[in-house]
């Protein structure tokens, strides 16, 4: 029978799509939950899927997927605590949306592209798969190295009014990501002597200090003059019109998440960073981002869903992890007697065609439950601040306990929970701090790396073709809105002497 | 101050609610508990199976699925934590320092054996009751279908001419494979220009694939898409005998080279737990692996079951620490 | 204190700290030393030092905000007093058990920010610690630590 018969035979059956509905439910349950990231739901539910055959299970843990990434933009906008790493952009202009009660209209906004990147992403899934992944192949420590650096340089657009404290919070979170084992040599850096350091700080809870738990200290401060916020929850559906407004930045957003997406050494988290900049360059109004524009709920949350049609496309081609994810999913194959890989497409093309269509069907339940939720989610915010603050403390607490079972790691999170308030009342911009972690690292071992590839030559990191290619469009980054500013001022003279 | 009062009052309430609470929940536990007690019989509580590496690797997967397997027969609930952090020292220490019950055991890999010498930890087997071995993986030296290099000789042959031409892919450094490829270059009398991949095995054949390096050296089960798929040619295996999946491959050993690297996981309880408790978990975790899940997982996976009990077990440790501790140092991985 | 002298203090500390801790990297034998552990954070140390001159420069030519820390700030207070409470049932938990430790951490924050209804602080906090007990011990199997339940 054709492949792509009997694999919508096997989706579209009642029980098999009430799964991928669960999947989806739950996983946007977890991945709203500060701590409980998509990739321990993933980790954590393959055990269960055991039983299951193999159509069942991998429709079960693409649904935690898709809604797992997109459930982490719940919590970063309501509570500015990202849920999950990649959500770190969608609280910086999701949170002052709802601080001026537009909590609703930003989680309508953070779903529908969410959807669209989703979506966007899976077509190309479809269709470029295999050309993306080979091409991807072709990334290694040099380009590594400069796509991290590209990276980095997205600190001059998101640090505020002074560029040079950016640059020492990026600073300061290099030397952050560089505490626990060297990556390439395997000795102990900033560990002083403490055992729970030699992995490093986890990720998890050192984000929930720092955006959720300064966050809640500066309220704390100042709860004399606060004004409690009416949550406007009418209309949480975009109008066509923002939909039209958005529609640009949506899909520039999808095509740079689904590409970062298929390279197995980058992820959801730089993919959001880059939309995230991308949208604010080519914005007119560049100066909103920040103060909650849509364009920057739309952007992140466009990329980093798109990164799942993206990472699985190296999954299903090669057999080889784009993330951290897709790394467990092949295990979940495994268990079922199914090889990703060429071989899969071979063997059981009917399976890659029931992940293209469950991929996207999941797209379509988050939609739903997402728009139905919005008004829910919007509302659990409107509780007084004295049941509210106490409520998102305990989370963060436990949320940091269960990144790893560590009680260590709740003294991390109060740690930087001080460490992120006593910074921001220096000026000191949080944004360029956690790009610096999360770059930090990517940027350190690939740069190594490709010296010890090339045996300590320095040339390869600037000569090969796609490597150049970055440092060229990071240059232009850099330069271009001074650019912009002169070309306009000329403009401008011109029309003024007609 | 107007509010001093009331404050003063709802704590009275609130302390005498709590009390209250709590009577009752311990109340409804002691019954839970004299009604256990009357079985009076290992396992009378969930275990807890710690693994000491992340969610979703080899070792998680492993640990989760015997776990699943076993937990039908045991009786009781078995909770798998992931205690990751330090090369797998942290969640060691967790089991070492629980109670020797029997209702704490960790899925401990050969890192046991080389965390002292790498400085993360100051444990080793010894303290441990060592329950069972259920698997080992080895490293294999590998190059790309279309590489020139036919068979391990060509490429020492190779390598012994270009001394630091040959880029070669490895897992973390430090690691096992790590530690092979060394021993690899020592035995042959060669040197390669060795690049460990940070994120482990499965990122050294995404390098190899993408043509980045000349050759690899990871256990199969970490590249089997493109093992199956005939897009890497297997060289040498680090095994003492050749693999069952691949009869064709040999070893480095019958190729004279003393290079056996072999990742050994099993199961380690607490230090004096009970050898009736270790007895008990023991045939539980054997019967688990003979299930056809377990055996067609690591048939899949080209990966290896081994069984040993717990004395062959611990004779195993013992001598895998001795020379692992050795390996390291002459590496030059040793830290002080 | 100025706010950039303070920061630029912070900085200079944070940098000695990375010079002293590199300067105690052990040298490897083997060939993964292209470049060595200790280049980057000493770069960035060297940068973090170059930042807190200028940062101090700055000062004395461009006046910032002062900082202000007194005890006498209600605000202050209220953090210190919020941390210490967050401190202390993460200290605890183990011991007490995340039952009646969650019931009591979320009481007597309630009761600090001056929630005056006890039927509300003793129901809202027995619901919470019940539906995370739900989720993440039942469901998702976190071990946090138990004593009733």
């Amino acid at each position: 029978m054709d492949p792509v018969l009997s694999a919508i035979q096997m989706v579209i059956n009642p029980e098999i799509l009430l799964l991928l509905l669960a999947g989806v439910v739950g996983g946007i349950a977890i991945g709203s939950i500060p701590g409980l990231t998509a990739t321990m739901a993933v980790a954590i539910l393959t055990s269960f899927t055991f039983g299951m055959s193999a159509i069942e299970a991998i429709m079960v843990l693409l649904g935690i997927y898709v809604g797992g990434v997109y459930g982490g933009s719940i919590a970063a906008i309501l509570l500015h605590i990202p849920g999950t790493p990649s959500a770190i952009m969608t609280a910086r202009d999701g949170y002052p949306m709802a601080k001026q009660g537009l909590a609703g209209q930003a989680i309508g906004i953070s779903t529908t592209a969410s959807f669209l990147g989703g979506m966007i992403s899976v077509v190309f899934l479809v269709l470029g798969a295999p050309i993306i992944s080979r091409f991807a192949l072709k990334f290694s420590a040099p380009e590594y190295f400069a796509l991290a650096i590209f990276g980095l340089s997205i600190i001059a657009n998101v640090s505020g009014k002074s560029l040079l404290k950016g640059l020492i919070a990026a600073a300061l979170g290099i030397l952050l990501s560089a505490i626990g084992m060297d990556p390439i040599t395997g000795i102990q850096r900033f560990t002083f002597n403490e055992m729970n350091l030699q992995t490093g700080l986890n990720f998890v809870p050192l984000m929930i200090g720092l955006f959720g738990l300064s966050e809640i200290l500066q309220q704390l401060r100042n709860v004399e003059n606060h004004v409690e916020v009416r949550q406007e929850i009418k209309n949480v559906v975009p109008s066509f019109s923002l939909l039209k407004r958005l529609s640009k930045v949506i899909v520039r957003s999808s095509l740079i998440g689904t590409f970062i997406g298929a390279l197995p050494g980058a992820g959801g988290t730089i993919a959001s960073f880059a939309a995230y900049n991308d949208a604010k360059q080519t914005s007119q109004h560049p100066e909103k981002f920040g103060e909650g524009i849509p364009e920057g709920v739309a952007a992140p949350e466009a990329a980093n869903n798109a990164t799942v049609g993206g990472a699985l496309m190296p999954l299903l081609t090669l057999g080889v992890p784009g993330d951290a994810i897709t790394a467990i999913l092949i295990g979940a194959f495994m268990i079922h007697s199914l090889q990703p890989g060429p071989m899969l497409f071979k063997n059981n093309p009917e399976i890659i065609y029931a992940v293209y269509l469950g991929t996207a069907l999941a797209n379509i339940f988050m939609l739903i439950v997402g728009l139905a939720g919005a008004r829910l989610f919007a509302r659990a915010i409107s509780l007084p601040n004295n049941i509210l603050i106490p409520l998102i403390l305990l989370l963060c607490i436990v949320g940091s306990y269960a990144v790893s079972n560590n009680y260590f790691d709740i003294g991390v999170m109060i740690l930087f929970g001080i460490i992120g308030y006593s910074l921001d009342n220096l000026d000191v911009p949080m944004a360029p701090m956690v790009l610096g972690i999360v770059l930090g690292p990517m940027a350190e071992t690939n740069l190594r790396n490709a010296l010890i590839m090339a045996q300590g030559q320095v040339s390869v990191l600037f000569l090969r073709p796609i490597a150049a290619f970055f440092w060229v469009i990071t240059i232009a980054m850099l330069l271009w809105p001074k650019l912009k500013k002169r070309w306009q001022a000329r403009s401008q003279e011109v029309v003024t002497e007609e | 101050m107007k509010n001093m009062p009331k404050v003063k009052k709802m704590w009275v309430v609130l302390i005498s609610a709590l009390l209250m609470l709590s009577l009752v929940i311990v109340g409804c536990n002691a019954n839970n508990k004299t009604e256990q007690s009357k079985k009076g019989k290992y396992p009378e509580k969930p275990l807890t199976m710690v693994i000491p590496f992340g969610a979703g690797g080899g070792t998680d997967q492993v640990a989760r699925m015997l776990a699943g397997i076993m937990e039908k027969d045991f009786g009781q609930p078995i909770i798998c934590v992931n205690k990751t952090g330090g090369a797998g020292a942290i969640g060691y220490t967790e089991t070492a320092n629980a109670k020797p019950d029997g209702y704490n055991i960790v899925l401990s890999t050969s890192n046991i054996s080389t965390i002292k010498a790498t400085g993360n930890s100051q444990l080793t087997y010894q303290d441990f009751e060592p329950i069972i071995a259920v698997n080992f993986d080895a490293p294999a030296l590998m190059v790309k279908a279309d590489s020139p290099y036919k068979t391990a000789k060509e490429l020492l042959d190779y390598a012994n001419k270009n001394p630091k031409k040959l880029n070669v892919g490895t897992g973390t450094p430090g690691g096992l494979w790590h530690v092979g490829v060394i021993k690899l270059e020592k035995e042959a009398g060669v040197q390669f220009n060795i690049v460990p991949s940070t994120t482990g095995g499965a990122s050294a054949s995404v390098s190899l694939l993408g043509g980045h390096v000349d050759a690899i050296v990871i256990p199969p089960n970490e590249a089997i898409a493109q093992i199956k798929s005939g897009e890497f040619r297997m060289l040498g295996t680090m095994t003492p005998e050749r693999l069952k999946d691949f009869p064709d491959v040999p070893t480095f050993n019958e190729m004279g080279y003393n290079v056996v690297i072999l990742s050994l996981r099993g199961y380690l309880a607490p230090k004096g737990t009970p050898a009736e408790v270790v007895k008990v978990l023991h045939d539980h975790l054997k019967k688990a692996m003979e299930n056809e899940k377990y055996i067609n997982y690591m048939k899949d996976q080209v990966s290896n079951i081994i069984y040993m009990d717990s004395a062959k077990y611990k004779e195993y440790l013992a001598k895998e620490y001795e020379s692992y501790t050795k390996l390291i140092e002459e590496a030059g991985l040793a830290k002080k | 204190m100025n706010k950039d002298r303070l920061l630029a203090l912070i900085l200079l500390i944070v940098s000695a700290v990375t010079f002293y801790e590199t300067a105690k990297f052990p040298e490897l034998s083997n060939d993964l030393q292209v470049v060595d552990a200790g280049f980057v954070p000493k770069l960035l140390a060297l940068f973090l030092t170059i930042s807190a001159g200028i940062l101090i420069y700055r000062s004395y030519r461009i006046s910032t905000e002062k900082i202000v820390i007194s005890l006498k700030d209600s605000g202050i207070i209220r953090i210190g007093l919020v941390l210490i409470i967050m401190a202390l049932y993460g200290y605890f938990l183990p011991l007490i058990g995340y039952e009646l430790g969650t019931v009591i951490f979320l009481g007597v924050l309630m009761i600090i920010f001056r929630l005056n209804n006890w039927f509300k602080i003793v129901g809202i906090s027995v619901a919470a610690m019940l539906a995370i007990y739900y989720i993440f011990i039942v469901s998702l199997k976190v071990p946090l630590p138990l004593k009733f339940l």
